[in-house]
């Protein structure tokens, strides 16, 4: 055997502890297990792609950094989804005139299953949400957390999220024409 | 409906809308190594400029990279220096790990893995059976597949320290995703012929790590046309011998030499291996010769005062192992230990160690004059070489029974008489490379 470093199982928590430690092929592991929902919340708290872009690279960062604390490794992915929804607030805030109104353009020689109007619609009622707002909707409705853990990461109550939320739908089933 | 039920389906429809709006988010490709490097290299800076400076790396260039480079070398050189000394780290999720050799892996690929590699044996579980696996390796990128010019899968790959390779899957294949990343261990013996990859934790393509683990021989060695090839210890494949009746299929035998080892000829019918010993020029010569026929024929009798070579196959001998064996330990003028059972390479055959009988003193007319002894094998071609035994020129001969319709046969013989004890010798070094040799038959 001429490799000295025996195969680990290739358990979340290794690779936490390999990222922690500084290896960065554990950490890249992380990013590619957790990339897609990290672009999606970011997207959807931002509305525009390259702030998405922007939001989850610098949430990389955060993450890298902070995860030394982590101390729970389940709850890495609605920590790491919490990270990115949050550097995309700060990115939406500051860019506040650019927010929520860029649709990525479609191909439109390729299918689709939703309409691109329903989308347009969509993308102007997140726009008149809070960014705060959008990050509860997104960790719901793309992470599929429940009420208490996206008070955990939020630092909210789940109570309070939980009637958040509620008048949150309200208010987008109307504005979506969806009532 | 009730309006509990009506919000219900509402949120199903919105789940929907939501995961449709942000598939755009996720389309563009992502370097997951690149983005960890960038986010480690961040470490303890702050503001907007500082978030400018990755954005690039999920998909575009970035102003400023030259600068992050250089930050990310200090921070490594860090991280290196932490896995060499074996500092603990201040984590508190659990144990310390093994720190891993791939925490940098953006230098040069050494030139010595940068060749074609081939795998004798079929070692590719999860990325279909292959046969044989290919591997090239260039300075940016590892290509492997079944065979050259035929990649299956595509890894981008930098090297982390000395001994370590990292490799990003950049295309999709049967059990690989995009940005899949593993790290692995490398190690070249025999003077650059054989590369050892050994994974380092789990690869996140396991298909990936089942290919790559293990042991690759260098394919793009100078092939012998009509000189000698230089062989330096290691293992190695044909490239035109076929024993299988498959013409142009290559790498149908591999073998492994010590030092010492030419190529003589590599052709479908033949392949010849020279040894050269340690001797000074004053000795006789004691080169020994390890013919390798595909298919070999029964020599016929030397007609009395006829010319030496080519030889003739005998009439009514069968190819098999047993017509062969037979015929020869039915010829006036050799003396025959028994025939032994052997197992080359898994098939099984018979070993005969030949020599003249002291009493015969027929043979052939050479230009320099009669020379005393008796061919023993032909090659599949007439023209080509024969073996035979003459005084004091003893063969080992080893037939093997490949297929139904196969045989092949291995002879060691030396070129100048030589005495019986030094013949042993020989023999000695020899049969180790007989033993080394794997078959690896063409498919159907």
């Amino acid at each position: 055997m001429i490799g000295s470093v025996i195969a680990e199982p290739n358990t979340q928590r290794s690779m936490l502890e390999h990222a922690i430690a500084g290896d960065e092929v554990a950490f890249a592991r992380i990013v590619a297990a957790h990339h897609n929902d990290m672009a999606r919340i970011a997207y959807f708290v931002c509305g525009d792609l390259d702030m998405a872009e922007e939001a989850e690279q610098s949430a990389w960062a955060v993450a890298y950094r902070r995860l030394k604390d982590l101390r729970d490794p389940d709850r890495l992915r609605p920590w790491l989804m919490s990270v990115a929804a949050n550097e995309a607030r700060q990115i939406a805030r500051s860019q506040r005139r650019r927010t929520v109104r860029e649709l990525a353009v479609t191909d439109p020689t390729r299918p689709h299953d939703i309409d691109h109007a329903a989308m347009i619609d969509l993308a102007d009622a997140l726009g008149r949400l809070d960014p705060k707002d959008r990050a509860i909707v997104g960790l719901r409705f793309i992470g599929g957390f429940e009420s208490a853990e996206i008070a955990r990461e939020m630092g909210m109550t789940a109570s309070g999220v939980r009637v958040r939320l509620h008048r949150l739908l309200e208010r987008l089933r109307k504005d979506l024409g969806d009532d | 409906m009730t309006e509990r039920r009506a919000m219900e389906a509402f949120e199903t429809r919105f789940a929907g809308r939501v995961r449709a709006y942000t598939d755009t988010a996720i389309e563009r490709r992502i370097d997951a190594l690149a983005i960890s490097r960038n986010a480690m290299s961040s470490q303890g800076a702050t503001g907007w400029s500082q978030r400018r400076l990755g954005a690039g790396l999920l998909g575009r260039r970035i102003a400023g990279v030259r600068w992050a480079l250089a930050f990310v070398a200090v921070v490594l050189i860090g991280v290196v220096g932490v896995a060499v000394l074996g500092r603990p780290s201040d984590s508190v999720i659990g144990p310390q790990p093994t720190p891993s050799p791939a925490a940098s892996a953006d230098g040069p690929i050494p030139e010595a893995l940068r060749h074609s590699w081939q795998r004798p044996y079929a070692v590719t579980p999860g990325l279909d059976q292959w046969a044989t696996g290919f591997l090239s390796v260039a300075s940016g990128v590892m290509d492997f597949g079944p065979e050259p010019g035929a990649a299956a899968s595509r890894s981008a790959i930098g090297a982390a320290g000395l001994d370590t390779l990292v490799v990003t899957a950049t295309v999709e294949t049967k059990g690989c995703a995009i940005g899949d990343i593993g790290a692995y261990r490398w190690s070249v013996e025999g003077q650059g012929t054989v590369m050892t990859l050994t994974g380092i934790s789990a690869d996140a393509c396991a298909a990936r790590e089942a290919a790559l683990a293990g042991q690759w021989v260098r394919s793009d060695l100078p092939v012998p046309t009509g000189g000698e090839v230089t062989l330096p210890p290691g293992t190695y494949q044909t490239s035109a011998f076929d024993p299988f009746d498959k013409p142009g299929v290559p790498d149908q035998l591999s073998y492994t030499v010590p030092e010492g080892w030419k190529v003589k000829e590599d052709r479908p019918a033949t392949f010849v291996l020279h040894h050269l010993p340690d001797a000074s020029p004053s000795q006789p010569s004691t080169d020994t010769f390890m013919f390798v026929f595909a298919q070999p024929q029964m020599a016929a009798d030397i007609a009395e005062g006829a010319v030496c070579g080519p030889f003739s196959d005998a009439p009514g001998v069968g190819r098999g192992v047993d017509d062969i064996v037979a015929a020869i330990m039915a010829r006036p003028g050799v003396v025959s230990t028994p025939p032994a059972a052997v197992t080359i390479g898994g098939f099984e055959g018979q070993l005969l160690d030949l020599h003249l009988a002291p009493d015969w003193t027929k043979g052939c007319l050479a230009p320099e004059g009669p020379i005393v002894g008796l061919a023993i094998l032909l090659g599949a071609s007439e023209t080509g070489p024969s073996v035979g035994i003459g005084p004091d020129s003893p063969l080992r001969l080893i037939l093997l029974d490949l297929t139904d319709e196969r045989t092949m046969a291995v002879a060691i013989f030396n070129v100048e008489p030589s005495q019986p004890s030094e013949f042993e010798k020989q023999v000695a070094e020899v049969m180790p490379v007989i033993e080394s040799f794997e078959f690896h038959p063409p498919m159907p």
